[in-house]
């Protein structure tokens, strides 16, 4: 296992009433691509503000090694930050812009210029190098904010919500770079809601809803410790009754996803010979798919479990009602 | 990299953000344009016009004689015999621009077409002959009428260290470096303004902070924009001299002389406005850093603060020497428009420049520090605008 380069113990940050962060704890290891997931207000921002040293914890301690000596916080030039909001110089050419950012980072000017030239060369923008900002498309202003957070080649970096306003391709663009970035021995830590991405890049996760931890671990570790086993979805004809289903044993959770739809979390390791028998003898089945519960559905339901819990008892309601 | 080598490239980035050659030049164009236009407008005027005077007839001058000087508008048409009627008809063709018929040392008509532009010069030619005419029938001597009518004398003597000039031209140069001093501030401020409000739209802000200090940020802004706005004076300096240089070629008379501009008097002048900026500019900084919008935002107009101390440094064109104007030369927010006036018009004492410096110096770093303190919590604050209690705690607990 690699050393850890970032330790977080017991972290809280409050905004007047509110709690932001609520006793985070959690490490990141050298070399690894770690993954900060949460739903909006669940305090991932916030977090990545207090590691980049922007603001300061209430409480906890934040303690980074990376270059083996404990620091409360890293070098400008260990570190790499891309922020959740964005912004870069628009009345300037953008190959000035990378060099400024590149000098805050601790590099000399040709040695920023010349970085800035190759990651324009490598993202397809050489020839825009001395444009404005303002003349990029969204996509292309996005690599150009990236190149910024990552130009002076830091130990470590925190994107905060990378792939926000990407189109697919580009999406795919920016997986490909972050993993290059950690082939080259960077350490990534990144803050994003869209799980998919995130499933496709981390190998560590940490879930947090509210300020507070909800899961953490690898995608593998996640899934046994919520029991997540497979997503069963049925399609149904006639009146979709969802109530027997949800009160099985092996049933995590299970809701309506379309009108003649059923979306079942069966726990791992259990056995759906009973289940399927029930569904049979209750519903008109049409059609059934099995898959292996996603990084969004285990998201979904730790972090809407309360949400999704009170939908279902209204479904339910409704039903009973209408009947 | 070294904070202050990080200081040096922040205000080497924010000067150059700001420094366009090209409106430089026209800036120095437009103000040599400009100079050269009042210099030579006199002569322009007279040549535009032909170099023709207001041709104006007089009936019953005998009345009240009176003179006009060479220079005047007017040019006396003898009344050749014509009639009254004919001349108001020689008017009414413009052969003429006005007919004046005096009817007594009191009282007299002007007939013109339209209200003539030299109204003013005509009235104070005959109020002079009117005045001279009373003392005449007053009984005097010859020897009190002449000492009564001869102008007042006074010998101007001037120091031998001193360059002799009329003290117009001091007026003219003191009022000039006021002004200049407040292009300075005005544009250096302006580039802050929009600087960091520009940065705080553009969510700059959360991105530099994580690589610098606030403190660092502060100071290489303040630095380099203070330059800029140095810039922004020799600019325009240089072009009032361009055009006062090439024009003196052509013979235009000027009204200051350059042996007034002494060295030492210039490096004193920009050693008050180079202290001005960084003062205001540190001021506004903290302020503009607070601020969410620069359209709706009622902070915008502290902007126009600094304009406060140049109106108070005009007062010291007309009495440099009084107690009041030796305080406020050497009070920080007042004595780099004030000092630099006095340092034309009068004779300051070593020490009251020295402690001007000193103070200054001394309220700059002040400043700094609490102005760091408020641009670090205020650049990264969004949606609320702080209030001034607030901005004080932060002062307070840092």
């Amino acid at each position: 296992m690699s050393r850890e380069i970032l330790y977080v113990d017991a972290v809280e940050k409050g905004f007047d009433r509110v709690k932001a962060v609520d006793g985070l704890t959690f490490g990141v290891r050298a070399g690894e691509i770690f993954a900060l997931l949460g739903p909006n207000g669940a305090g991932k921002s916030t977090t990545v503000r207090m590691l980049t040293g922007i603001i300061r914890p209430d409480r906890g301690t934040i303690r980074y090694t990376l270059t083996g000596e404990r620091a409360a916080a890293p070098a400008p030039s260990q570190l790499g930050y891309l922020p959740e909001e964005r912004g870069l110089y628009k009345d300037q050419p953008i190959i000035s812009t990378l060099t400024y950012f590149g000098v805050q980072r601790g590099m000399n000017r040709p040695n920023a210029a010349r970085a800035a030239e190759q990651w324009l060369e490598r993202l397809e923008l050489r020839d825009r190098a001395q444009d404005k900002l303002d003349a990029l498309s969204k996509g292309n202003q996005q690599k150009v904010q990236f190149i910024a957070s990552i130009l002076h080649r830091p130990s470590f970096a925190v994107l905060d919500e990378p792939f926000s306003g990407l189109d697919p391709v580009n999406q795919d663009t920016f997986l490909d770079l972050i993993r290059e970035l950690r082939a080259d021995g960077m350490t990534v830590l990144l803050s994003a809601h869209q799980m998919q991405l995130v499933e496709r890049i981390a190998d560590r996760i940490l879930l947090i809803d509210r300020g507070r931890e909800v899961l953490k671990g690898s995608l593998q570790e996640i899934r046994q410790q919520t029991r997540a086993g497979n997503k069963i979805t049925l399609k149904v004809a006639g009146e979709p009754r969802i109530s027997m289903l949800a009160g099985h044993s092996a049933v995590e959770s299970a809701r309506l996803t379309a009108a003649d739809e059923i979306t079942m979390l069966v726990r791992d390791g259990e056995s759906l010979s009973e289940l399927l028998v029930l569904a049979g003898e209750h519903l008109e089945i049409t059609g059934i798919h099995s898959e292996q519960t996603s990084l969004h559905d285990i998201y979904v339901h730790a972090v809407g479990r309360k949400e999704v819990s009170d939908a279902r008892v209204g479904e339910i309601a409704e039903m009973e009602v209408s009947r | 990299m070294n904070n202050l080598r990080m200081i040096y490239e922040v205000a080497r980035w924010e000067f150059l953000r700001f420094f366009k050659v090209r409106d430089l030049i026209l800036t120095l164009l437009l103000t040599a344009f400009g100079v050269a236009f009042v210099l030579w407008s006199g002569p322009l005027i007279n040549w535009v016009s032909g170099g023709s005077k207001a041709k104006v007839v007089v009936l019953n001058q005998e009345i009240l004689p009176f003179q006009l000087s060479a220079e005047s508008a007017i040019e006396l048409v003898p009344e050749a015999g014509r009639s009254d009627d004919e001349w108001r008809a020689a008017v009414g063709r413009k052969e003429v621009a006005g007919l004046l018929i005096l009817s007594s040392i009191d009282e007299a008509e002007l007939y013109v077409n339209k209200l003539p532009t030299w109204q003013a010069e005509l009235v104070a030619a005959l109020t002079s002959a009117r005045r001279e005419a009373r003392l005449k029938t007053a009984n005097l001597s010859a020897h009190e009428l002449n000492i009564l009518l001869a102008p007042y004398q006074i010998d101007i003597r001037y120091h031998e260290a001193g360059g002799k000039p009329a003290q117009t031209a001091k007026y003219i140069f003191a009022a000039s470096f006021i002004i200049l001093v407040l292009i300075g501030v005005f544009s250096g401020m302006s580039y802050m303004f929009a600087g960091i409000t520009g940065e705080k739209q553009l969510r700059v802000t959360e991105q530099v902070v994580a690589a610098i200090s606030p403190q660092t940020w502060i100071d290489g802004k303040i630095l380099g924009l203070s330059a800029m706005a140095l810039v922004s004076v020799l600019n325009l300096g240089g072009g009032a001299l361009l055009a006062a240089l090439v024009s003196r070629l052509f013979g235009a008379s000027l009204p200051i002389t350059l042996a007034m501009i002494h060295p030492i008097l210039l490096l004193q002048y920009l050693t008050m406005a180079i202290l001005g900026f960084l003062l205001w500019l540190t001021f506004l900084a903290a302020i503009a850093a607070t601020i969410n919008d620069p359209q709706t935002s009622t902070r915008s107009v502290i902007i126009l603060l600094p304009a406060l101390p140049i109106g108070i440094a005009f007062s010291a064109l007309k009495n440099p020497d009084t107690w009041l104007m030796k305080l406020l030369g050497m009070f920080p927010f007042t004595a780099p428009a004030i000092m630099p006036a006095r340092l034309v018009l009068t004779d300051v004492a070593w020490w009251e420049f020295l402690a001007a410096m000193v103070f200054l110096l001394g309220t700059i770093w002040l400043l700094r520090r609490a102005a760091g303190k408020i641009f670090g919590v205020g650049v990264l604050m969004y949606g609320k605008e702080p209030s001034w209690r607030e901005m004080w705690r932060w002062v307070r607990e840092a």
